[in-house]
Order: C-alpha cells, then structure tokens, then sequence
C-alpha cells in the first residue's frame, strides 16, 4: 500500500507542476522600427498588461527611431547641424544620454566606434533606402579622412554641447538599436513582465525565460548555410553579431559592406562577423561594431579595453575564434569544431 | 511487507515514461520553415503555408508588395519602395529569416512549427 500511496503521490506531484506549467502564455507582437522588423515575445499569465507593454514599447521604438534618425530631418540631424557651428549649445535630452554614452564607448574603443562620420557613411551611401552602386572614389575618401572627426570633437558640460570639427555629422547606427532595447527591457521590468525577448532584426536582449527553458538564440552562420551555434540567455542578456552580410552592394565584382573602418575609409575588410553576449544592449552593439572593424589581429586587446568578455569572430578563412569564457556559454552545431580557435583569456 | 502487484507496475512505469517524453518535447529537432508570416502596416499578421506555391500581394503605406513562394522559399518578387533592398535580399527559406520592406511597412517572418530557437541572430 507505501508504494501505491508513494506512485500516486508522485504522479500527482508531476501533474500540479505540469499543470502549473502551463498557466502562462506567450504573446508575440511584431512592428517595425530601426530600418528593421521588431519582434516582442513575452512569457506572462495577464494578456492584457503584455498587449499594453508591447504598444508601449513600440511606441517608444517609433519615437527614438525618428529622435535618433541619421538623415531624415529630426532632433539628431539639428544637433549634427548645431554642432558644426562651433557655438555651445543645450541638447535635447531625447539625443543628450545616447550621445554621451556613445562618447564614453567610443573612447574605450580606440575611436573604431565613431558615431560622428555620417559624412563618410553617406559618401558610402548607406544612408537611405536605395542600395548603393558603386563606391565613393578615391579623392573624396582622402578629403574625408583629412577632416574626419571623432567623439574628442564633442565637447558635452552641463546638458550643453558643443562641436569642434565642421565635418561632425551624428549617426548612432551601430548603438541606437542596442540602447533602445535595453531600455525597452528595463521598462518592461517596471511594467511588471517577468519574462520577454526582444529580437530587433537579428539583434536580441531577453529578460526572464521561455518557461521551461531559458530563451534560446541561434546564431546565423555568416555563410547563409542555417545555423553555426546557439546560445542560451542567462540573467537578462543581449546577443548582438555585426557582420559584412547585413547590407552591401557588388561593384566591378568586388563586394563592399556598410562596417567602416574610421582610419582607411574603406569596409572593414578582416572579419566576416562579430558576435558579442553582454548585460547591456548598447555596449553589446557599439563593441560587435569596433571589434570588427578591430579584426582578428587587434580585438582581444579591445575587447578588454571596452570590458566585454564574451565574443565569437568568424574570419576571412572562416575561422571560428573565440574567448574562453565564450565557449563556455556557446553551443556550436556539429560539424564546426574544426574551425575553432579559442583565444587567451581577456583577463 | 507488501508486494507490488502488476496494476501498481504499469503506473510507475507510466510515471517514470512522462521524464523522458517531456524532455524531448523541450529538446525538438530542427524544423524546416513550414509558414511566412506576413505583416503589413498596422494590420494583424496573416500567417500562409510555404509548402503551396503561390504570390501574395498585400497593401503597404506605399503601395502593393508582391511575394512569392516557390519550393518552400520565399522572395520579395515587387515592392513599391525606391531602394529594393527587399528584392535584391533574393530567396530566402530558413525559419527565423525575415524579408522586410521598410518605407512600405511590409514585413515577412519565415516561422517553423518545430521552433528550436525564440530568436535567431545575424
């Protein structure tokens, strides 16, 4: 009789928590924002407060997109214009904290995240919906390196800004989405939402968990061919990858991608992708960005420099290389253990 | 002490089965993409099956965006936006994939049945 009572005991110890398991459910909202499909995923047992959450959410997205748009006219276009007159200035405080945080990264990253070359970007021409053709040439990339600028031409005191370089010309691509969705999972946090995911075209930060599981991210193989690895989100994480396959145009054979490196000119040329796993979304996207443009050669010493520990590049030769601590949380898919190379330790 | 008889068998053997089938339902294979789904505007995703060949239209800011779907891929075959981005980004048939067209507010998630991962990154 124990044993009937201990049986039916278990079973029904196994159904409650099945049971339980089951109270709450995932809500998937979609909108665009960032040049890019947004997707919401959130794990929660009140419908009502994940649909008011996500319409906030998005509705913030729609706002930083246009406050921190690089070329369509808006309140980062003024600033980029007010900050070529040399005069200082009171900034509005919808731009004012991402372009201080974007100061303080791109001194940590030797100046290889430049938010201040929109000129060079749009001489690129990867600003705007239509696909480039063909590259800038030769005499307007030196003319443009000659004057180029960087974040030390910001002056930021008090709420006020001023520019010393005529040729300043903001452009937060490579941190804005980083930054907005970590600020999106924060608010969430505030909401009351325990558990929800946030993939901004590729680029995702998690809060919580799937329920049975953590949230899991797989990671695109630069090739096109499926996935190269995947990864579990642990304690509110972001997973960001820059790579040469995001956007680019072919000319005369030749393929040039939108990742350019501030002291040739030219796409950076080393890498094929970068991935970073980190706590906050706007360091993870500014340092995919600059340790790429690093390349395989230089992104150790910047990866400690910029205080981002776990990161996977893939490189021209398709060489997976990656930080211990990386390995650690990265699952590769079959096949692809031939390919690794595990740097030293950051630390 | 008593025994335990074969009713009593079968119910421990019927627990201890639920362990193992309920972890492979969390560790599923790899699904191919089985769906699009598309999203336009402000309108509610309409969800369509990849296996039929066919070409949908639907309605953006700008105008009609034309996809096809063929062999179980997908493309952005017409969009009335200027860069084409979306039509240049050719076929594309893994889940988690997106094609998306900006300016015409017209999206396309390629969705699996057999999820293995929330999210893909790129």
């Amino acid at each position: 009789m124990r044993y009937r009572r201990w049986v039916a005991s278990a079973l029904f110890i196994l159904t409650a928590l099945l049971t339980a398991c089951e109270r709450q459910s995932l809500y998937r909202y979609q909108s665009f924002a960032f040049g890019t499909l947004i997707e919401i995923k959130i794990r929660s047992d009140n419908k009502s407060l994940a649909n008011r959450a996500s319409a906030s959410l998005f509705a913030d997205f729609d706002r930083m997109h246009n406050d921190w748009h690089a070329w369509q006219p808006g309140l980062l276009t003024q600033t980029s214009s007010l900050l070529t007159s040399g005069q200082w200035f009171t900034a509005n405080s919808a731009v004012l904290a991402l372009i201080k945080l974007s100061k303080h990264y791109s001194e940590m990253s030797n100046g290889l995240f430049n938010p201040v070359i929109g000129k060079l970007i749009q001489a690129w021409g990867f600003q705007g919906s239509e696909q480039p053709r063909y590259p800038p040439d030769q005499n307007t990339i030196d003319r443009l390196l000659q004057q180029l600028p960087t974040m030390n031409d910001v002056d930021i005191e008090d709420g006020r800004l001023r520019g010393n370089n005529s040729w300043l010309q903001l452009d937060l691509g490579a941190i804005a989405k980083g930054y907005a969705v970590s600020a999106g999972l924060k608010k969430m946090h505030g909401l009351g939402i325990k558990n929800a995911l946030i993939n901004a075209g590729g680029d995702l930060c998690g809060i919580g968990d799937q329920g049975q599981r953590a949230w899991r991210i797989g990671i695109r193989d630069p090739s096109g061919e499926g996935i190269i690895a995947s990864i579990n989100l642990e304690n509110d994480e972001c997973v960001f990858t820059s790579g040469d396959y995001e956007r680019y145009f072919t000319h005369e054979g030749k393929r040039y991608h939108h990742i350019i490196d501030p002291r040739t000119g030219y796409p950076a040329d080393q890498a094929v992708s970068v991935t970073v796993l980190h706590k906050n979304g706007a360091l993870a996207d500014a340092a995919s960005t600059a340790l790429f443009i690093a390349g395989p050669d230089d992104w150790q010493q910047l990866a400690k420099k910029m205080a981002v520990s776990d990161v996977m590049m893939i490189d021209k030769q398709g060489r997976i290389i990656m930080t211990p601590s990386m390995q650690k949380r990265i699952k590769l898919e079959p096949g692809n253990k031939n390919r690794i190379i595990i740097s030293k330790p950051l630390t | 002490m008593l025994k335990m008889k074969a009713g009593d068998w079968l119910i421990l053997f019927l627990g201890l089965l639920l362990v193992p089938l309920s972890w492979s339902m969390t560790q599923r294979d790899p699904g191919s993409t089985t769906a699009i789904e598309i999203t336009a505007g402000d309108q509610p995703p309409v969800i369509y099956p990849i296996k039929n060949r066919q070409r949908i239209a639907v309605t953006g800011e700008l105008g009609d965006s034309v996809m096809e779907i063929r062999d179980g891929r997908v493309r952005m075959l017409s969009s009335p936006c200027h860069g084409k981005i979306c039509i240049l980004s050719g076929w594309h048939q893994h889940s988690g994939d997106n094609i998306v067209c900006l300016p015409n507010k017209v999206g396309v998630s390629l969705i699996s049945n057999k999820e293995r991962f929330d999210g893909i990154n790129f």
